[in-house]
């Protein structure tokens, strides 16, 4: 049976479709579907105004955070999964910096060619890929092919959108903004003008419900609405929703451990790590309650070179992260409590939650929660070098006070 | 079996102890799914395959690794076989943990998840189950939540026939600023809800208080909160529009402003006519008295079964109480120690009842003084009346009554008011069909059995700031330039 992607409207953003020859780097198993289903770039109509309306397709995209779209009826599914395709780097909706729609008037403030900003004189809409040069080096707007690449890399890891249990949003295939259009947008920015090629990343994501930020609707935050969406509607459904996130969000508290990778010629570890990205804003959550981290431009590999730095990583990273993760939980099992009572008390509530995390996680090949004395402790069993690399983390402690 | 001794067992049961169940008490518990029986052979089948749980676990995981390794989406069905037994031994071995011994019946128990809901309950009112036998218990709580439930489906109904109302109402008629929102109508019909006649007399009701009352005013809120309210009265339209008309006469003439008149007016609608003089001299004292009270403060405290005197001396006693607590200063403070001063409760406990919803309560409103009021002054015990707030909650939540989640615990706190099990409801009318009422006691000539001015103070202190937050606030919140 395939799980059906699941989407919260939003706004709608008129986007043109151009294709033709492009310049595409696209994952090879998903070759048909690129090249097929969603070829082409996708630009902001006031991109495409702003250009003289050069040949293209209108598409109807649905806003994603603040520089993405959703294509709802071009999907996908993988496994036993539907995804949804998701275009990063499509335009801006917002001012870089005022919290205003980034619309003509707004363009042409920041425009730099006096010719493009008469075309725009009289034109409406909103959204833009700028020339602005934004956190590194980014198109504010856009993406930048380095970032791109590196979302690409990491998705090539990935066997059925999941690496070793984590799971991801795919990326299919990274597309060159045609420099007719990259021309353009170079002339739009507030401050420093970015310089450099001007990409947009195709990606597949079960949904656009994120865990706290940057979505219309945020699990953390509208978790009822959250439940109607997903169709949550018993307390068994809330379980097998709990036990999805649960095992999901561990296998990416775990990630590095899971990718450890030992190369004996250079004698150095590796294994994914998260750069700037975090799991409250760059993840989403599936309608069976599995969290599918996107944003994979912020994945790379972190190098050690003995087990005692392995270790460290192993540890950072799921300290770093494990309070999105559990306010994810938290914010279920709340929602569970209003929905169906069933609890007697926060401590019931966190032990349902423990029980659960247990049991979700039995069958992971490279981490098991054992209840030691009054603590509940988490060993995690990287993929190599298991004994030198173990690490033992304390989940919970006094549990049952 | 009487209601204390389920309790007892249920309660042992969850704590793990021998609680020497009955046959005909274990045919009571088990048949309706508060327990669950397990006989010796299948706890010692549990026990031998849970001897083997460790060493299946590790085989798994593996083959888990082994399978990772090897290029290929699809775990081998060997290992998916094997991973549905290791989650079936982890269910058995929780369940294991879990298992009570029962002597008479040889046998063991398992609790669940319905029986914990049960005990719950059972804890909750448990000073309510004196004399009270288990299956009756048990009905009386469930024709409270189902009256629950179909309060909540009538109030979508009725919002439904606003909203198509609206929607098909000539533009001229109803000018944009005076249009009504989703959230608003949401609000007009849970307090409509109460009553428990046909959805669409009450949208007419709502429909002529709105459009064909002369307001004098262009506050929507104010037309809003008074439309809904006036049209929850059980009375034809002409006469409670003419009652309303004036007292705001009335109102005028004891010197209320006219921007107060509509929310005075309003919630003192459901007052017999020949109360009146009482209750307008009783708030003309409390001014006096305290100039600066507001008019919904005073016209809470003069419609208290106290005198003036003593409403104030009760008022001044919650401000004093909650201030030592740490809560001070500000209109919504007033407002919740005037709630406290009318409340039915002593002197001695109003600010301890306070406190206690307060705790509940801080977080889901902003403020939660005057809810946490609300809650106190109610004839139940403070834990009981939060109880029946949560179990609001539970049902606007499951009936996806709303859009925003902020207006849940405002909708709930609607349906929470005047609602008990057990016949414990406290108002004469406005309640949903199902419970059984009990009648306030006669007191001082202002009481009303109606008490819609309840809804006043919510509409007040409640609902407006809500409002006032959807207003000022942008939709897509969480759009932000930054990151991404």
């Amino acid at each position: 049976m395939v799980r059906d992607a699941v989407w919260v409207p939003n706004d709608r953003v008129p986007l043109v479709r151009t294709r033709g020859e492009l310049e595409v780097v696209g994952d090879p198993r998903f070759e048909s579907f690129w090249s097929r289903e969603v070829d082409g770039c996708y630009v902001p109509d006031l991109l495409w105004k702003a250009a003289g309306r050069p040949s293209g397709t209108p598409v109807e995209g649905v806003r994603d955070d603040n520089r993405s779209c959703l294509l709802p009826d071009r999907r996908l599914v993988i496994d036993d999964r539907e995804y949804i395709t998701a275009v990063k780097g499509c335009g801006a909706a917002m001012d870089a910096f005022e919290n205003v729609p980034l619309n003509a008037v707004r363009a042409r403030a920041i425009c730099r060619d006096v010719r493009l900003s008469e075309a725009l004189a009289t034109e409406d809409g909103s959204g833009l890929i700028t020339g602005e040069r934004w956190f590194g080096n980014t198109p504010y707007g856009g993406q930048a092919p380095d970032n791109a690449m590196i979302g690409l890399l990491a998705s090539l890891r990935a066997d059925q959108a999941q690496i070793a249990g984590f799971q991801v949003c795919p990326v299919v295939s990274l597309v060159r903004l045609p420099d007719e259009y990259a021309r353009i947008a170079s002339r739009f920015f507030w401050y420093r003008r970015y310089e450099g090629a001007y990409w947009q990343e195709i990606r597949l994501m079960p949904s656009n419900v994120r865990v706290y930020f940057h979505s219309p609707l945020t699990f953390g935050v509208d978790t009822s609405r959250a439940f109607t969406l997903f169709g949550i509607e018993t307390f068994e459904g809330a379980e097998r929703f709990l036990t999805n996130l649960a095992r999901s969000s561990f296998a990416a508290l775990t990630l590095y451990a899971r990718s450890l990778r030992h190369d004996a010629a250079s004698g150095l570890y590796r294994g994914l790590d998260y750069q700037d990205v975090w799991l409250d804003k760059d993840a989403v959550v599936a309608a069976d309650g599995t969290l599918h981290f996107a944003d994979l431009e912020g994945i790379e590999d972190a190098i050690a070179a003995k087990p005692s730095t392995v270790k460290e990583t192993i540890e950072r990273q799921f300290h770093r992260h494990v309070y999105e993760a559990s306010y994810a939980l938290e914010a279920l099992a709340v929602e569970v409590e209003r929905r169906w009572r069933g609890f007697r008390g926060p401590s019931d509530r966190r032990r349902w939650i423990l029980e659960v995390l247990q049991r979700a996680c039995v069958a992971d090949p490279f981490l098991s929660i054992e209840p030691t004395g009054d603590r509940l402790v988490l060993h995690i069993e990287p993929a190599v070098d298991t004994e030198a690399c173990q690490v033992e983390i304390e989940l919970a402690s006094e549990v049952g006070s | 079996m009487e209601s204390d001794r389920a309790r007892a067992i249920l309660q042992m049961i969850q704590d793990r102890q021998e609680a020497a169940v009955q046959p005909s008490e274990r045919e009571e518990l088990v048949s309706q799914g508060f327990l669950v029986s397990v006989d010796a052979s299948t706890r010692d089948g549990w026990t031998a395959s849970v001897a083997g749980l460790a060493a299946l676990r590790d085989r798994v995981r593996e083959m888990s690794r082994v399978a990772l390794a090897t290029p290929g989406p699809v775990a081998p069905p060997e290992l998916q076989q094997m991973v549905a037994s290791l989650e079936e031994l982890t269910r058995q071995k929780t369940n294991l943990e879990t298992l009570v011994w029962n002597a008479p019946t040889q046998e063991y128990f398992l609790p669940t998840l319905a029986g914990r809901n049960v005990l719950a309950d059972l804890t909750t009112w448990q000073r309510r189950l004196e004399g009270r036998t288990f299956p009756d218990f048990l009905r009386e709580m469930y024709d409270y939540r189902a009256a629950l439930f179909q309060a909540v489906s009538r109030a979508s109904a009725i919002q439904g026939g606003l909203l198509w109302d609206e929607e098909t109402r000539d533009a001229e008629e109803t000018p944009m600023e005076l249009s009504f929102t989703n959230v608003d109508f949401r609000f007009a019909a849970m307090i409509l809800a109460k009553r428990a006649i046909n959805p669409s007399l009450l949208v007419s009701a709502f429909q002529m208080f709105h459009h064909d009352t002369n307001w004098g005013s262009l506050n929507k809120v104010d037309r809003l909160i008074g439309s809904a309210i006036l049209a929850s009265l059980p009375w034809d339209f002409a006469t409670v529009r003419n009652a309303f008309e004036r007292l705001r006469v009335e109102l005028e003439y004891h010197g209320v402003q006219p921007e107060d008149r509509i929310l005075a007016a309003a919630s003192l609608a459901d007052i017999p006519q020949s109360a009146w003089a009482e209750v307008l001299e009783r708030i003309d004292d409390l001014h006096r008295g305290r100039p600066t009270l507001n008019f919904l403060l005073a016209s809470a405290l003069a419609r208290s079964p106290y005198e003036p005197a003593e409403a104030l001396a009760r008022f001044e006693d919650a401000l004093t109480g909650m201030a030592a607590r740490g809560y001070k200063d500000g209109i919504h403070i007033e407002a919740a120690a005037s709630l406290l001063a009318a409340g039915p409760m002593t002197r001695e406990t109003m600010v301890e009842r306070f406190s206690v919803a307060m705790s509940h309560l801080a977080g889901t409103f902003d403020p939660a003084f005057a809810p946490a009021a609300m809650i106190a002054a109610n004839p139940l015990e403070p834990l009981e009346a939060i109880d029946v707030f949560r179990d609001c909650i539970a049902v606007v939540t499951r009936s996806s009554f709303y859009d925003l989640t902020l207006e849940i615990e405002e909708l709930a706190l609607i349906l929470s008011y005047g609602v008990a099990p057990m016949g414990l409801g406290y108002l004469a009318a406005n309640l949903p069909a199902a419970p059984p009422v009990q009648r306030v006691a006669p007191m001082a000539p202002p009481v009303s059995p109606l008490a819609t001015s309840w809804y006043v103070w919510h509409g007040h202190y409640v609902y407006r700031p809500i409002g006032w937050y959807i207003a000022t606030h942008p939709v897509h919140v969480h759009t932000v330039a930054a990151f991404g």
